[in-house]
């Protein structure tokens, strides 16, 4: 407050904000300033100015009325929206569950199409074929495509979502 | 009942909550856009869409904040990009017209500013002239009027402006404070050329 020049300090004493030790000082210095008696005139026209602005009553009936109809809108908007990524989300989850339990599984044989292209992973933990460590990095990368497929797909959901 | 409530009661979906902070609030958040828009259509029309846009995302508003603030808020930028779009050339208007009233030869107002030995009020008194105020007003920067009209018209304190526009608070008393400053210059100016 210390820092505050004169110019400063009479908007603060003009509302009220200037703490009372420093107030009587700049009563004292206002007796003495034309240039801040001034300014607090203008302060003082600035405020009769103004303080006779009113919202026109059938504005505000008519805002009113517009939020008796939009309140309903937006309060099922919401809900619609929240329901819609709760349903998405479930939905995700049981993909990726089931996507992980499946290779998961000590023997399987997939074949899949992603993107058009078909792979082929066949695994097996019968000796003398592909042992576990060399199945598991084919495995899982498999699995990451398909959930980084999966996410994008739950991310343009969302933006459609956000979007209405 | 406080804001906070009267908003979470609106967030359980009160439309009459929602409808007593807008009567709480309507004319000084009329008043504001009113003050920077000057055109009655155009602020009515901000004022309506403050207070759906306010409602739209009652959700998002938590209680750390005041609601007055957040609404002023709401209405500063709805109104500051209008007037940042057409305030200038409105200000203009009614420059041009405020220039062809003095040629009218009507009272001036000049004549009525006090010398340095006045005090405050009478300096008060000598900008009763509503219309000449207005239009010094519209001379300012809009980040001035903004600044001015806000603490006017929200009742907040200096320190809540700052902490609702996200600036220190000498940098919004500086502000305001060239604002009165140019304002003063603006009404001393036409009373040297009258």
């Amino acid at each position: 407050m210390e820092t505050l020049d004169h110019s400063e300090k009479v908007l603060l004493y003009h509302y009220g904000e200037l703490p009372e030790p420093e107030r009587a000082a700049f009563e004292r210095h206002l007796a003495d300033c034309p240039d801040c008696r001034a300014t607090l005139g203008v302060l003082r026209g600035v405020h009769m100015v103004l303080a006779d602005a009113a919202a026109p009553s059938a504005l505000v009936e008519g805002l009113k009325g517009r939020f008796g109809t939009k309140w309903y809108q937006a309060l099922f908007h919401r809900h619609v929206l929240r329901l819609a990524a709760a349903g998405a989300c479930v939905s995700a989850a049981f993909i990726v569950m089931t996507s992980v339990n499946l290779s998961n599984r000590a023997d399987f044989t997939e074949r899949t199409i992603v993107s058009g292209a078909k792979f082929d992973v066949k695994v097996s933990t019968s000796a003398g074929k592909e042992t576990p460590a060399e199945k598991k990095p084919a495995a899982l990368s498999y699995q990451k495509d398909d959930i980084d497929a999966l996410m994008d797909e739950i991310s343009a959901i969302s933006s459609s979502m956000e979007s209405l | 009942m406080t804001d906070a409530e009267l908003v979470s009661l609106a967030k359980a979906g009160d439309r009459d909550a929602f409808g007593v902070l807008v009567d709480r609030y309507k004319d000084p958040v009329y008043g504001f856009i009113l003050s920077l828009v000057r055109r009655e259509d155009i602020a009515g029309d901000i004022f309506q869409e403050v207070f759906i846009k306010v409602l739209r995302n009652i959700d998002r508003y938590r209680e750390e904040g005041k609601f007055k603030a957040w609404l002023f808020m709401a209405a500063s930028n709805m109104a500051m990009d209008y007037y940042r779009k057409e305030g200038r050339l409105a200000a203009m208007e009614i420059s041009l017209d405020y220039e062809t009233q003095d040629d009218g030869g009507s009272e001036s107002l000049h004549s009525k500013i006090p010398s340095g030995e006045a005090t405050p009020e009478q300096y008060a008194l000598s900008y009763e002239n509503s219309d000449r105020v207005k239009a010094a007003l519209k001379k300012l920067s809009p980040e001035q009027l903004e600044v001015i009209l806000l603490k006017e018209f929200s009742g907040m304190t200096f320190k809540e402006i700052a902490l609702t526009l996200g600036e220190p608070l000498g940098t919004v008393l500086a502000r305001m404070s060239r604002g009165l400053k140019k304002l003063r210059a603006e009404l001393e100016a036409e009373n040297g050329n009258a």
